[in-house]
């Protein structure tokens, strides 16, 4: 009977253990979710601005910025209390690392997209111009981009994350577009090569985040199969054709 | 649960063993008369109820746990029914325990937010904050307001949530949980957020036919009027804009239809071969004209899990594109497989192109599925620029100067390809290289009967 209650206990306690070590796991991918979540509107609402000349949602994104900062300070706290005390194996470990590693992918969106609210505040300044409309395209793609990414990332999906990833060459692409078409209009008209030059900044930043999102990408992948994304013979054979 | 045997309830049987007791008190007395018989079973009676009065004798009750264990099994009972009614309903239901896991999802659930295990927490397929938010007040007993947010993969997709605090009787769960209940209400939102763009987008193409009919008609009430030769000219200049005004508003019209319902997935069995022996008969008297050969071998296969007319104009627009800037005295190249091992690496192995050509995928088909039905066509017309590349299948983009602008071309034809191939969670690719021509892949995915998955 004793020896019973005694299995019984230690069952609880065993429970207890793997249950708080899940708790903390959980916590740093809710976390991770939120500031993620944050990230996208942020990128989203920046270019929003910027198409329908919203000064108001331009600062919005300014001061949410802070937001994105604590959440990264929060990840990278409790990935490092989770490594000390736990000190988790294999899959666990890989995952707590990636989880410190996105966060800071997600900080450097979060600063690019403050960025381009910035530059939308003074692009709404002046005089409105032509050219929104690719830079509200690329915007749509790179938002697509890193919600492909972040959905990876939670659901530790490694085919979806390989996808997105070999996405980001459609961003490169147009943002190449884009070049050329304002280099274009500042050769015709010097008159806006101010505006030109601050959406010349916009595609870049939004170009960096579709690389972070690939950066997000390659953690899920090495999170799911323990090897480095780009060393894969596979991937090369996917992007030969 | 049994019940316990100290609350029996008084039964026929158990008079029956007071009565026999009685008797072999009698028998021990060794009595005859009447009155002793009385008396002994008076003393019987008494014997029996006081043991009754101490509890030793088993009594059957119709006690508080009787009924108790009667509900439990009902209301299991009842929680698996509810279980199989949420499972059979349209709306996304999910539960949520207190520490924010998914404990329960029925299958509407599943398809609109991709929850492939229960168990994870919310924040694994939802990333907006105001949904934690709603949660946690919801945790707390109160009724949160509803609350909508947007997605954007595999398409662009409002989600409205309507959490509720959520109470079992089980004393298992006695945690408080949330009831939550998904609505997706795209369409609703699609008619405020994209109309607006979208009427822009259409009076703007539709402006310039407009303005040449009034033009012609203006020149023909004026000095025009006795000119029969030039009369007669204007009149067919006419008729041709206000074929393609027609052209431009029933594409419109299917384009906007088709991204109403972009979210829906088809379920219904369609017919790719067919679709594709009906866009051929329909652009025979143009391609014959031209002496254009379209190559294509019907072979047997399998049925496609998506809508017939939707199909015939995906192909359709696809192959009358290929037609219209075919070279004349060229050749179109059409086949239809069925491959379980879809990879993207090498889908145009077998097609034939210089180093210079690009290619570019379109719609990615979604992950998580490798059995496709393939359709690829190739022309021989002038074949895209890289810089083009990026920007077919955005609507009204046409490549400035060429042949389709002048012709028929309406520049949604390849938009309404793409959003069927959306719609039916496929995939397109393009490869094209400049003098070699153009091969369109369209992905589908294969009927399974009773398929399960959403």
């Amino acid at each position: 009977m004793a020896e019973e209650k005694n299995d019984t206990t230690m069952q609880k306690l065993a429970a207890h253990i793997v249950t708080g070590y899940d708790d903390d796991l959980n916590e740093i991918s809710t976390t991770l979710s939120h500031m993620g979540g944050l990230a996208e509107s942020m990128t989203a609402d920046s270019v929003e601005a910027i198409r329908k000349r919203n000064s108001d949602l331009a600062n919005s994104v300014i001061s949410r910025d802070k937001q994105v900062n604590e959440m990264q300070e929060k990840i990278d706290e409790d990935a490092m209390k989770l490594l000390a005390l736990r000190h988790p194996m294999a899959t666990d470990l890989r995952r707590t690392i990636s989880a410190i590693r996105c966060a800071s992918d997600l900080e450097r969106v979060g600063d690019l997209a403050e960025g381009i609210a910035k530059r939308a505040l003074s692009i709404n300044d002046e005089e409105r111009i032509a050219l929104a409309k690719g830079v509200g395209r690329i915007g749509k793609l790179v938002k697509q981009q890193l919600s492909g990414a972040l959905d990876a990332l939670l659901r530790e999906d490694a085919d979806k994350a390989l996808q997105v990833w070999l996405s980001d060459e459609d961003v490169d692409e147009m943002y190449n577009a884009i070049f050329r078409e304002l280099l274009t209009y500042m050769m015709e008209d010097p008159r806006t090569i101010s505006a030109c030059t601050s959406f010349l900044f916009v595609s870049k930043n939004l170009e960096r985040i579709g690389d972070h999102a690939t950066n997000i990408c390659e953690s899920v992948y090495f999170t799911v199969h323990g090897k480095p994304l780009i060393n894969d013979p596979a991937i090369e054979s996917a992007r030969a054709h | 649960m049994k019940p316990a045997s100290s609350n029996r309830r008084f039964t026929a049987q158990d008079l029956t063993v007071i009565i026999a007791l009685g008797f072999i008190t009698i028998l021990g007395f060794g009595a005859i008369t009447q009155t002793q018989i009385l008396i002994t079973l008076i003393i019987a009676g008494l014997f029996a109820a006081s043991l009754i009065l101490y509890g030793l004798w088993p009594v059957k009750e119709n006690s508080a746990q009787y009924t108790q264990d009667y509900i439990d099994q009902s209301e299991t009972e009842s929680l698996a029914a509810q279980a199989r009614l949420a499972d059979g309903l349209h709306e996304a239901i999910a539960i949520i325990d207190t520490r924010h896991r998914v404990i329960y999802a029925n299958p509407a659930a599943r398809a609109l937010l991709d929850i492939k295990n229960l168990g994870r927490p919310l924040s694994t397929y939802v990333r907006e904050i105001g949904v934690k938010d709603r949660i946690e007040s919801a945790l707390n007993g109160k009724r949160p307001e509803p609350f909508s947010y947007k997605v954007d993969m595999p398409t662009e997709r409002h989600i409205r949530l309507m959490a509720s605090p959520f109470k079992t009787r089980d004393e298992n769960f006695p945690k408080p949980m949330v009831l939550c209940i998904f609505s997706d209400i795209t369409e609703y939102m699609f008619i405020d957020d994209q109309r607006a763009d979208f009427l822009a987008n259409a009076s703007h193409e539709l402006k310039t036919p407009v303005a040449s009919i009034l033009g012609y008609i203006e020149t023909l009430q004026g000095h025009a009027k006795n000119d029969p030769k030039a009369r007669e000219k204007f009149l067919n200049i006419m008729k041709n804009q206000g074929e393609r005004m027609q052209r431009l508003i029933s594409d419109l019209l299917s384009l906007l239809r088709i991204e109403q319902i972009e979210h829906q997935v088809p379920d219904g069995k369609a017919d790719i071969k067919a679709a594709l022996i009906t866009a051929i008969e329909a652009v025979e008297p143009n391609s014959t004209k031209r002496n254009i050969h379209i190559n294509f071998t019907p072979s047997k296969i399998p049925h496609i899990r998506g809508d017939q007319d939707e199909l015939v104009q995906l192909v359709l627009n696809l192959l009358d594109n290929a037609v219209r800037i075919s070279q004349p005295n060229t050749e179109i190249n059409m086949s239809l497989s069925l491959t379980s091992n879809w990879q993207l690496g090498p889908a145009f192995a077998d097609s034939v192109f210089s180093e210079n050509a690009q290619s570019r995928r379109i719609v990615m088909p979604p992950s998580g599925r490798d059995s496709y039905i393939i359709f690829k066509i190739r022309d021989h017309g002038p074949g895209f620029s890289r810089d083009h590349l990026p920007r077919i299948g955005e609507r009204f983009y046409r490549i400035a100067g060429d042949l389709s602008s002048k012709e028929k071309g309406t520049g949604l034809g390849l938009a309404i390809v793409k959003h069927i191939t959306r719609r039916h969670r496929g995939g397109l690719l393009i490869k094209s290289g400049i003098g070699e021509g153009t091969e369109f892949i369209v992905m589908l995915p294969p009927y399974v009967a009773a398929e399960d998955e959403a």
